[in-house]
């Protein structure tokens, strides 16, 4: 213990004095680390946290990373620093996000919908083209987030299209997610009273909030999650798009087009409960990024 | 009230944080409170608790910093590679010095008179080993889950003597745990068998075992952490402590009070939550958390202003 105690007392000694440090110092914070946290104002009101990580060699596109909700965040929360750093390392400045009532970002789960977080994922892509002139704009949509980045993408935002692990629809990432939520509570406190994912739902249409993995979901939210399937990219679209699937198979491509790959990739699930901090999405990244070679490419507007 | 990042340099890594804060209140001679993070999740944890925890105290007028601890969230550092081997690295003190840089830090920066530590499970290990260790430093706890126990499920290969392990055992092996400590402990405890049939002796084994160790808990407790606990006591600092009700860190927790000095200067509050689960994200832990934290914190950083 007495060498735990000088370890501190040097740590202690290390630490500059008040005058010689300013409070928050975001440019050699930038200079150290090429990433910028911080807080967008949003139009509907409240903060939006993100993180800009510039890119370390010549900058060719920029990436909106639409990450997935609730657990499903916190669960992949370093599989996307990771992955925003590679991205980085690629010459990509990556903009990734909270959205709001999510994480660090302002506002209550309980008030938010998905369309709330389809206009905080449109007003990144937006700070993101200003913050990035220049450079094509991918969108990364991941589960929940592949919903909205691809509905951005059909209303026209965006020069290509990243989907990775994307539900069919809204109705059935939530329909899953009860699923999962009532197992787990099954397992980790069998004394709880049981419920079924249509006594919860009917819960919802009666206006009671409902605590799925500690978020309160609304009835609000149940009922805009029907109005959100996944917004496949039509045949004729022009843009390049690739939507990676994930499963225990090998690696294949399944379906391509002019414009358009939809693939599989064989990694674990990496928004899922897991005994490693950070899965393994080598594969996933290697796809992912061949794909970014490929597309930028053929979109040579890469600066 | 609007929330703010903060990044800082401590110890080599550059560490992200967000700051909880009235923005026209004055915090002077305040105390503040520091939030860790909840295992490897993100500084907003489990299913954003920290967070609502920082708003709501916020709006009460008491600053609150919550910090990526290295190699997790935003900040840099290197990322642990599995959960059980980051669980051992924090018993280790993986994060205790820049705990304890982040509170000195946080007074020199805003003037804080005091700070006051916690979080859920791993947070709550760093908070008790930095304030056992470091007298007067941390104005106060936040004990969210304690992980006050070395359980197989815990830490399934960890190798030093006192703690519990995972592995398979030889007969040789069980002979020796069988003479153990820990195994006597769990006689004298009432903790096996042998204990049972013994019970009416227990009342003398117990003052035996106060006598021969200094505290009266079972084998699989982690000793030295609620050792921290005691010194932290014996010096007057407040604890807020929340617990499942009815799961394995309520049993250690309420069995660990029993071994608290009752007339101990330090004050423990403890809320015991119904129908959740060691994460706290259900039922309504929520709310409750939010609500005895606010109560708690109110009372305690009323306390340090006026004596300050």
């Amino acid at each position: 213990m007495t060498g735990n105690t000088e370890n501190m007392k040097s740590a202690i000694a290390h630490i500059p004095p008040s005058n010689t440090q300013p409070l928050n110092n975001p440019s050699d914070f930038r200079s150290r680390t090429n990433t910028v946290p911080g807080f967008f104002d949003s139009p509907g009101g409240g903060q939006i946290y993100n993180v800009v990580h510039y890119a370390t060699t010549q900058r060719r596109a920029a990436v909106l990373l639409c990450g997935p909700a609730g657990t499903e965040r916190e669960r992949s929360y370093p599989t996307f620093v990771k992955w925003s750093r590679e991205l980085a390392n690629q010459g990509c400045d990556t903009l990734r996000f909270d959205y709001r009532g999510i994480g660090e970002s302002t506002g209550r789960f309980e008030d938010m919908t998905m369309t709330d977080w389809l206009e905080d994922a449109a007003f990144c892509a937006a700070r993101l083209a200003k913050i990035s002139p220049g450079v094509p704009l991918i969108l990364h949509g991941t589960r929940a987030g592949a919903l909205i980045a691809a509905e951005l993408f059909a209303s026209g935002v965006g020069d290509a299209l990243l989907l990775w692990a994307p539900p069919t629809s809204g109705h059935s990432l939530l329909w899953d997610t009860m699923r999962r939520n009532l197992a787990t509570q099954m397992m980790t406190n069998p004394g709880s009273p049981r419920q079924t994912r249509d006594q919860l739902v009917a819960v919802l249409e009666a206006g009671e909030l409902i605590n799925v993995d500690g978020y309160f979901w609304s009835r609000n939210l149940w009922a805009d999650a029907q109005l959100h399937s996944l917004a496949r990219p039509a045949e004729t679209e022009s843009r390049p798009w690739h939507i990676v699937r994930i499963n225990n198979l090998a690696t294949s491509a399944i379906n391509t087009n002019s414009q358009g790959l939809e693939e599989h990739v064989r990694t674990k699930p990496f928004w899922e409960d897991s005994p490693l901090f950070c899965p393994s999405s080598d594969e996933l990244f290697s796809a992912s990024l061949r794909w970014f070679e490929s597309s930028l490419h053929v979109h040579g507007k890469s600066a | 009230m609007r929330r703010s990042i903060l990044t800082w340099r401590i110890l080599d890594d550059d560490l992200v944080g967000t700051c909880h804060m009235q923005a026209e209140s004055r915090i002077d001679g305040r105390i503040g409170i520091l939030l860790l993070n909840s295992g490897p999740a993100p500084r907003s944890g489990n299913s954003d608790l920290p967070v609502h925890i920082g708003d709501r105290l916020a709006s009460r007028g008491i600053p609150v910093f919550r910090f990526d601890l290295p190699g997790l969230g935003d900040s840099s550092g290197s990322p642990p590679a599995e959960f059980n081997t980051y669980w051992l690295e924090v018993l280790q003190g993986r994060n205790n010095e820049v705990t304890l840089a982040l509170v000195v830090k946080l007074k020199q920066e805003f003037g804080l008179s005091g700070v006051i530590v916690g979080g859920l499970c791993a947070a709550a290990v760093t908070t008790l080993q930095v304030a056992g260790s470091h007298a007067g430093t941390i104005a106060g706890v936040i004990l969210m889950e304690p992980a006050l126990r070395f359980g197989e499920d815990i830490i399934p290969n960890f190798s030093q003597s006192n703690m519990a392990t995972a592995l398979h055992v030889s007969g040789k092996t069980k002979l020796r745990q069988l003479f153990s400590v820990r195994e006597w402990l769990r006689y004298l405890t009432g903790n096996s068998r042998v204990a049972t049939m013994l019970r009416p002796l227990r009342p003398h084994l117990v003052r035996i075992q106060l006598l021969l160790f200094g505290h009266t808990l079972h084998g699989d407790m982690n000793v030295p952490l609620f050792m921290h606990w005691r010194r932290i006591h014996a010096q007057g600092t407040p604890s807020f402590v929340a617990v499942a009700e009815g799961q394995d860190m309520d049993r250690c927790v309420t069995h660990a009070l029993d071994s608290l000095p009752t007339n101990g200067p330090g004050k423990v509050t403890l809320i015991r939550i119904p129908q959740t689960n060691h994460i706290l994200t259900s039922g309504q832990a929520r709310d409750i958390v939010l609500d005895a934290v606010e109560h708690w914190s109110m009372a305690e950083c009323k306390i340090h202003v006026s004596a300050s």
